[in-house]
């Protein structure tokens, strides 16, 4: 009997109206005879987490300290430690957020979206590496970035990665890059986060597969130096940039060298250049006035193609944006196209959503938004693998064996390769001649 | 060499032992989420307790059954907390190991290596040129790779919102989807809105009336000419707008903000909606004086939607039929009374002024939103402090412009584009009389500073060349807008109401009402109409030499707001009910 | 070899003015993104009002049990015999039979008032933010219970992974102060 009651009960309140958003008061709140007293919601306080300012101060005395054990103390020692003090704090401790990598997103949203406020702690750790960067190389990567660290720590037999396969997958950061600019401006996804390998070992929980790919990024780093930080890190694609123009930067002998060839293999990462002769050398893969014009031909070319392949490309990520989902759904419903169950995302629609004009105008706003970010940034990435290739094709010249400008991370471990560092250190060796022993 | 082999060992053991561990966790994740959906559906509860539940259901009484359900439960139950304690603590132990191994690993290795070492190189030296020609090549080749991919990928990808896909999405099967409703771009036309009473002060936000039919006087106590009158459930300054056969109104207070949509014929809320917006729910309320309150803007409605912002700075957009189609927070205006410039609208944009703070804090803007969407299309910043003014929309010379007025410029913006057409440096103090354009000529006014007439056709500042005239003697308005009949200018202040001749700008006369009066002048039928607040409508007949008042009608209830005009009908705000007066015995 | 002075000091120029160009620009971008009104810290939040209980809350969070919980507005409960948040549809009885409840972790403990009045108290530690009494509260009853990320717990991720997967756009980014949006008019932090 009292099953027959409450199904009619239920259908009652079914019959009064099903779709009535939220918060109705169907049964008024009872006046309790007995005094019984209403709890008041209890919500947990957030946890004390050390404040914004705190973590801008850790960044900052680790990006000193990692420039000055690699420029002025060249101690390999000190950058490990500083390393696992850093995957402490950074990862373990901040479990991945904030982050230097993440924080483009953000500001890329910053520029792009005058709604939005970013942090200043945010905007401090996308600034302040870059500056670094500008003044001392790639401190940021050497010790004081929790990704580097981890890949850098786990790093026992590193195998050298051909050139034609390094210089193919250290286009993926720009790719990236793009990707992660557009996606972040047009207020979709912040992918960096989305797809972060480490931040799940970091938190130690996380999707199935992020922490799979992590792991098994772990593995890989054992043998092929940092796998992430070369051929995907978005930030170390600036940050190679910006150290390319630095003051001041790591250099692989303390003295003098004598191209004995003793550091040539000592960069598991691909970061020492041996000496490039001047011109003449140079001349032979093409004249000088031949590089130029292909420069004058390139750039722009390479900026129109990438422009118009970016603008198409932003046009088909709207469906990752929610709006645009929203819209595509919309319409693929109104026109029957759909099939299976309607997903939530229509659900909601159909219960709060506001008219269907209004998304479809909102898709349209947000579609020439992507058309003109995707256009803007395809045009940048263009323009950033001309100049890639100008850069290989007007090399520095230099006699000696010296770390690449954009590449080197300030890991300080060719230092010890040097025998003038050896000498330096009040190691007793002999010195040896020019050009290694059969020089 | 004995330490670099016993670390090896170690590095052996931590490895199987990581090896071992990660293998159990997985395993043990697999069992903790079984199913669909991102691999994590959590509890196997669902699929091995529903099919005993279903058989309980045709067996209610089968207390066997029930006992076997209970105990499954809370098998599964314990098993689901165990296994997430048992993966929480062994992720820890896994992470323990695997540094082990990786430092016995690291210190094997380095223990191996002797300590200096200088050998003889014998490989060949790489050709530096060689590499970069390599490098080059691969560069360009992955490049132009990319390039192509991206090209085959995307080809047949085009822009399908913007060519009007939205507008032609007519499905047979749903009605209400008509294309112009759908259309982004829609507008009403001139005639329509010059039919209705869609803003502030009517069509062209002139106070002006074209209509004939309206009932000279009334006595809403008595009822005599009332047609009926419907409480309003939260206060507001804002005036009722009106379109067809709906009338307008918001309503708001320290916490609460609504729309109110009453229907013409009989009175009945239609429809009342909330504006909350969750940032600003719970940001701190604007503070305002009693005069203003939380809702002096008056909407505005372009007859298929509504728009309604209130002094926190929040604005929303719904359908006339009451749904929302956007809302969103500008940000609580620093404003000395209470925010009060009411909405315009210009084709399919709703243009807000937000003035705030002093002149030096730079906060104060114009902008445009579009009406489909909310989204800001222009934004222009204006050099002025607070002010009260409402904007109105001229057409001068075939000119488009929004004319607003505050301390100390007088500014007619491209509603288009949002770019500065003229100003003029005249104005002083708190500014609050809304504009009027009459003769060629913008009319604007403040208590502190004068009565001054603009040529509306100049460019960049005007303050030498285009002021027509100037006079600060007397009779200048501190909220009441202005009128213009056309050969004289009328201000109100404190219930006292002045003429000034309209091509000179010579104060002409003066007629003190004996009230006080907040809401702005009206001319309806060639007769002036002023609302005092104690809700009597002065009327009465304006010309050269003075005013002559013709009657007196009695609202019985307090008000500040200004009345609209439909045909045969005339709303009211008081301060608690909306009446609506007009002939009973006609249409 | 020596080196060329000429050469090496107009590289050395270039690179001083790219230098500069690159300091300008981020000192200008930092300037001008700091420079914005700044609504401070913020985290992440659910408009109750949106949510449509879809249940992506339990499984889209990184935690290993997610941030979201259910939280419960007693001013708002209707105190209800019949509970469609803690009993399934068509319960067999109305009491404690774990054949009866809806909650798959038995988060919700049901306590006698007065007859017809029962109070629901939500266990936190058990909660594990499904929402299907939510589900059940909202469209039946008051709507006095409802998911909320409990900060305790929340890392405030950049993004967060279940406003990503949300279909209802229900997340929402709060001021750091102020971290909850809670129906009904008594609220207490803990």
């Amino acid at each position: 009997m009292t099953r027959i009651f409450l199904l009619g009960i239920m259908a009652l309140i079914l019959m009064a109206g099903l779709d009535v958003a939220s918060a109705v008061e169907r049964f008024p709140p009872p006046d309790f005879s007995g005094g019984h007293e209403v709890p008041v919601t209890v919500v947990p306080k957030p946890e004390p987490r050390s404040a914004g300012w705190v973590d801008v101060a850790v960044l900052a005395l680790g990006l000193g300290a990692a420039s000055w054990l690699s420029i002025r103390k060249r101690s390999r020692k000190g950058i490990v430690i500083l390393s696992i003090l850093s995957l402490a704090y950074f990862g373990f401790w901040r479990r991945g957020c904030v982050c230097a990598i993440g924080s483009i997103q953000n500001v890329a949203l910053g520029i792009a979206d005058p709604g939005y406020a970013v942090p200043l702690v945010v905007i401090a750790f996308f600034t302040l590496p870059l500056v670094v960067a500008l003044i001392w190389g790639r401190s940021f990567c050497s010790g004081v970035c929790p990704h580097g660290a981890i890949q850098d720590l786990v790093l026992v037999k590193p195998v050298k990665v051909p050139t034609w396969l390094d210089e193919i997958l250290r286009v993926f950061p720009w790719i990236h890059l793009a990707a992660a600019i557009l996606l972040a401006a047009t207020g979709s996804l912040f992918i960096i986060c989305k797809f972060d390998p480490f931040v799940g070992i970091f938190r130690m929980a996380g999707p199935r597969t992020m922490l799979a790919a992590g792991a098994g990024l772990l593995v890989v780093s054992m043998f092929v130096g940092r796998p992430y930080c070369r051929y995907m890190c978005p930030y170390g694609a600036l940050l190679g940039m910006a150290s390319r123009f630095s003051k001041w930067r790591p250099t692989v002998t303390p003295d003098t060298c004598t191209q004995c060839r003793l550091c040539e293999n000592s960069c598991p990462f691909g970061a020492l250049n041996p000496p490039m002769p001047a011109k003449q050398g140079i001349e032979r893969i093409a004249s000088g006035r031949q590089r130029i014009v292909m420069m004058v031909v390139m750039l722009p070319l390479a900026a129109l193609l990438f422009g118009w392949v970016g603008g198409k490309a932003g046009i088909a990520s709207l469906p990752v944006h929610p709006d645009g989902r929203l819209a595509t759904l919309v319409l693929a419903q109104e026109r029957g196209e759909l099939t299976g169950p309607a997903p939530d995302e229509l659900a909601a629609f159909r219960k709060h959503g506001s008219e269907q004009h209004a998304v479809f105008a909102k898709a349209q706003v947000l579609e020439s938004r992507f058309l003109t970010i995707g256009r803007l940034i395809g045009a940048a990435f263009g323009l950033a693998m001309a100049l890639k290739l100008a850069r290989i094709l007007f090399p520095e010249s230099s006699n000696d064996y010296e770390t690449d400008h954009g590449r080197c991370v300030s890991c300080a471990r060719c230092f010890s390769a040097c025998p003038y560092e050896l000498v330096r250190r009040g190691i007793p060796v002999a010195l040896p001649k020019e050009g290694g022993g059969n020089g | 060499m004995i330490w670099s082999q016993s670390f090896a060992r170690i590095a052996w053991i931590a490895g199987v032992f990581s090896l071992i561990l990660g293998g159990l966790l997985v395993y043990n994740s697999v069992r903790l989420y079984r199913g669909p959906g991102n691999g994590k559906v959590r509890l196997a509860e669902a699929r091995e307790l529903a099919p005993l539940k279903s058989a309980l259901r045709e067996d209610p009484k089968n207390d066997a059954l029930k006992q076997q359900i209970r105990e499954l439960d809370r098998e599964l139950r314990l098993d689901y907390f165990r296994r997430e304690q048992l993966a929480s603590r062994a992720g820890w132990t896994l992470l323990g190991s695997a540094i082990v191994f990786i430092t016995a690993l690291q210190l094997a290795a380095g223990l191996r290596k002797p300590v200096v070492r200088i050998p003889n190189i014998t490989t060949r030296r790489e050709n530096p040129v060689k590499t970069a020609a390599l490098a080059a090549k691969t560069v360009a080749g992955t490049t132009l790779a990319l390039a192509g991919l991206a090209t085959a990928l995307f080809w047949e990808t085009n822009n399908q919102w913007q060519g009007g896909l939205a507008t032609s999405t007519k499905n047979p099967g749903t009605p209400a989807a008509t294309a112009p409703a759908n259309d982004p771009a829609w507008f009403p036309t001139d005639e329509e809105i010059a039919k209705n009473w869609p803003r502030f002060r009517g069509p062209d936000g002139s106070g002006i009336t074209k209509l004939t039919d309206l009932p000279e006087t009334w006595d809403a106590p008595s009822g005599k000419n009332l047609l009926w009158k419907t409480a309003i459930p939260l206060p507001g300054e804002n005036s009722p707008i009106v379109w067809g056969d709906r009338v307008f109104l918001t309503g708001a207070s320290n916490k609460a903000r609504e729309v109110y949509c009453f229907d013409a014929k009989t009175g009945s809320m239609l429809w009342k909606e909330p504006v909350s917006i969750p940032q600003s729910t719970r940001a701190e309320p604007p503070e305002v004086m009693e005069d203003t309150g939380f809702a002096a803007p008056t909407a505005a409605t372009d007859g298929r939607r509504v728009f309604a912002i209130f002094a926190n700075g929040d604005i929303a957009g719904f359908s006339t039929d009451g749904k929302r189609l956007w809302a969103r927070s500008l940000g609580t205006p620093e404003n000395m009374y209470g925010h009060a410039t009411s909405l315009t609208l210009w084709r399919n944009r709703v243009i807000v002024v937000l003035d705030q703070g002093g002149a030096k804090d730079a906060k104060s803007k114009i902008m445009a939103l579009d009406s489909n969407t909310g989204e800001p299309v222009w934004t222009t910043p204006r050099p002025v402090p607070n002010s009260w003014v409402s904007p109105i929309l001229i057409k001068h010379d075939g000119r488009e412009q929004i004319v607003t007025s505050a301390d100390p410029w007088v500014i007619a913006y491209d509603p288009a584009t949002g770019k500065e057409l003229w100003k003029a440096k005249c104005m002083k103090g708190d500014v609050a009389a809304s504009p009027a354009y009459a003769n060629g000529l913008v009319y604007v006014a403040s208590d502190q500073s004068c009565i001054a007439a603009i040529k509306p056709d100049g460019t960049g500042d005007v303050t030498d060349s285009h002021i027509a005239w100037q006079n600060d003697e007397k009779g200048l308005p501190d909220t009441c807008s202005l009128l213009c009949d056309g050969p004289r200018v009328y201000t109100s202040i404190y219930g006292v109401f002045h003429a000034f001749d309209a091509l000179t700008g010579k104060h002409l006369w003066a007629h003190d009402a004996n009230a006080k009066s907040q809401a702005s002048p009206a001319l309806v039928n060639g007769r002036i109409h002023l609302l005092t607040t104690d809700g009597i409508e002065i009327i009465g007949e304006a010309g050269a030499e003075g005013f002559k008042e013709t009657g007196r009608a009695t609202l019985g209830e307090g008000t500040g707001a200004t009345p609209a005009y439909a045909p045969g009908r005339i709303y009211l705000r008081g301060k608690k009910h909306l009446f609506c007066i007009g002939k009973k015995d006609g249409n | 070899m020596p080196k060329n002075p000429s050469n090496l000091s107009r590289r050395d120029l270039f690179k001083s003015g790219v230098r500069g160009v690159w300091l300008l620009g981020f000192g200008s971008a930092a300037g001008f993104l700091s420079g914005r009104e700044n609504t401070g810290e913020t985290r992440w939040q659910i408009d109750p009002d949106k949510c449509i209980q879809c249940g992506r809350c339990a499984t889209e969070c990184v935690l290993e049990v997610s941030a979201v919980k259910c939280v419960h507005s007693h001013g708002m409960c209707g105190y209800c015999k019949l509970c469609t948040a803690y009993f399934e549809p068509e319960p067999i009885n109305l009491d404690e039979g774990a054949e009866n409840q809806l909650c798959p972790t038995g988060a919700i403990e049901r306590k006698f008032v007065e007859d017809p009045y029962y109070e629901y108290n939500i266990i936190p530690d058990l909660c594990v933010g499904c929402g299907k009494c939510v589900k059940g509260c909202n469209m039946f009853g008051n709507g006095s219970m409802y998911l909320q990320v409990n900060h305790d717990r929340c890392i405030n991720c950049n993004i967060c992974a279940i406003s990503t997967a949300c279909p209802a756009q229900a997340f929402v980014q709060v001021p750091a102060g102020k971290p909850y949006l809670l129906r009904g008019k008594k609220e207490v932090a803990k």
